[in-house]
């Protein structure tokens, strides 16, 4: 319950941001006020990961974060055929959702430290790091049915494309213009059917071995989890 | 990620100001000299850190950008006086596809500029400036840059070890994923424990760095900022008016080319230490 009043306040302040992007700036420095809300909108979460304190959840969420990027490198050969999405959803079920988040946007910060930062950068930290808090929020519900894991990996691919969409065209325009975000959506429309199907399937292959090791070792170590406590 | 840049030797702090100022400002500042100042200067300044292939794709790219937004914009914005020709009873102006040019020059300046900044600016600058803010996530970031090698590393050895034995099928891969998720994630416990038995987490913790600020990070921390000041203030007050839409307008005027040499400056500052650096060390081997 605690978390969910905590997004609704965060979800006010990004509103009252862009309002304030739309009156006090001319309406040509969109990208900025874009580019501003979004490192805003993560802070708060950095700052909620900063009050924890166990070291054993954070070494697996750096486990995590390097697998993901090392998959990344892997599959690099394949344009967005990835599966970071994939592996963040599972840890967001696994670990909840600040671990989810931390996970989404520590990979993006991370797997540009080897594929090149930008502007997007924060976008990516953004949007990645959303779908993990949500995986957190939806945890049990992921957990227990899988056709509900791989229709959250599917509409969460569509999503993440739909939102670096919104940043393309903020980007190269500098202003939101429907018609030009029409033209790269249908552009990009080849590239979100990737990330959908790509969702999908690394969901569909990895949730069993990767069970099967989150479950090891949470209960082997007896680490804080969820899931697991309620289970006992 | 691990080369040496003299400019990016200097203290962090002074280059993370620097490239601050300069992606900014090149956002900000929608005039068209202003914007070439900016890709010609990052263009020079990178033939003397890169090698010469990366700069032509670099070029290439840049190139590529500004054909991009010349060609696309005047499908979308249909402002300005000077029509070329009609395409379905919309006109097709001369004015948005110059808006296209300087917008891909703006672009691509701010991305080669941003390019630099991620080569130069490692993890351990970042962690210096934000490891005391968020010591928990730089932390966390640096365990998993060590995994990261450690991984790739892994995985190399057991593909070698697979394709010994013929186990080269699809399954085999994820049978190898599956074992270097459980291997990475039994040597994170054992990191964790070991960590904990030194002592983490317990009580503040404290920061090793090798960062000096010297006479010569000051020296060039105020030029940077007095010339940015200066041009931010003249660009705030309208000394580098320019609109392309409805017809291209630059104002000019003594202040504007004052502005625009500040402005050449400031984007060049980076060239100047990398040439002093190179002066420096020829000066000094042939005195050996």
């Amino acid at each position: 319950m605690k978390t969910k009043i905590k997004i609704v306040i965060w979800l006010g302040l990004i509103t009252v941001l862009v309002l304030a992007g739309a009156f006090v700036f001319d309406d040509s420095s969109w990208s900025y006020v874009c580019i501003a809300v979004s490192a805003l909108c993560i802070v708060p979460f950095f700052l909620s990961f900063e009050r924890k304190n166990d070291t054993t959840k954070n070494v697996i969420l750096a486990v995590l974060i390097a697998l993901n990027t090392v998959g990344r490198f892997v599959f690099a050969p394949l344009p967005s055929f990835k599966p970071v999405t994939a592996i963040t959803i599972i840890c967001g079920m696994y670990m909840g959702p600040v671990y989810g988040f931390m996970c989404g946007s520590l990979t993006a910060v991370l797997s540009n430290f080897y594929f090149g930062q930008g502007p997007w950068t924060a976008f990516q930290m953004l949007s990645w790091g959303l779908v993990g808090f949500g995986a957190g929020l939806l945890g049990r519900r992921l957990m227990n049915s899988k056709a509900v894991l791989l229709i959250y990996g599917m509409i969460t691919g569509c999503l993440y494309s739909l939102v670096m969409d919104i940043w393309t065209t903020m980007w190269m325009e500098n202003t939101f213009n429907i018609e030009r975000f029409m033209f790269y959506v249908t552009g990009a429309l080849p590239t979100m059917v990737i990330y959908m199907v790509s969702n999908c399937i690394f969901l569909f292959v990895l949730i069993g071995p990767m069970r099967r090791k989150m479950d090891r070792i949470f209960i082997k170590y007896d680490i804080n989890s969820d899931l697991h406590r309620s289970q006992d | 990620m691990n080369r040496k840049y003299a400019f990016f030797d200097m203290h962090p702090v002074v280059s993370l100001i620097y490239f601050l100022c300069v992606i900014v400002s090149g956002m900000f500042f929608r005039n068209i000299v202003l914007e070439l100042i900016s890709l010609i200067s990052a263009f020079v300044y990178i033939t003397t850190i890169f090698d010469r292939g990366r700069v032509i794709k670099t070029a290439l790219f840049c190139g590529a950008v500004i054909v991009l937004m010349a060609l696309t914009n005047p499908l979308f914005s249909h402002n300005g006086v000077t029509p070329l020709f009609y395409m379905n009873s919309m006109a097709v102006t001369l004015e948005s596809v110059y808006y296209g040019v300087s917008s891909g020059i703006m672009l691509s300046a701010v991305l080669v500029w941003c390019a630099v900044f991620s080569d130069g600016f490692d993890f351990e600058k970042i962690s210096y400036i934000f490891g005391r803010a968020f010591g928990n996530i730089s932390v966390v970031i640096s365990v998993a840059l060590r995994l990261i090698k450690l991984i790739r590393v892994r995985s190399r050895d057991l593909a070698m070890v697979d394709s010994a034995n013929g186990r080269t099928r699809l399954k085999d891969m994820l049978n190898r994923f599956s074992a270097i998720m459980g291997w990475s994630f039994e040597q994170g416990i054992e990191l964790s424990h070991s960590m904990k038995a030194r002592g983490y987490g317990r009580g503040r913790r404290s920061f090793y760095n090798r960062f000096r600020f010297g006479a010569s990070d000051a020296a060039v921390l105020t030029a940077v900022v007095i010339l940015s000041g200066a041009t931010i203030w003249m660009y705030a007050v309208g000394d580098f008016g320019f609109a392309i839409y409805p017809k291209v307008w630059i104002n000019i005027t003594d202040r504007t080319y004052l502005g625009f040499i500040l402005y050449s400056v400031l984007v060049l500052i980076p060239t100047a230490v990398e040439i002093r650096d190179s002066i420096l060390w020829k000066y000094y081997r042939s005195g050996i």
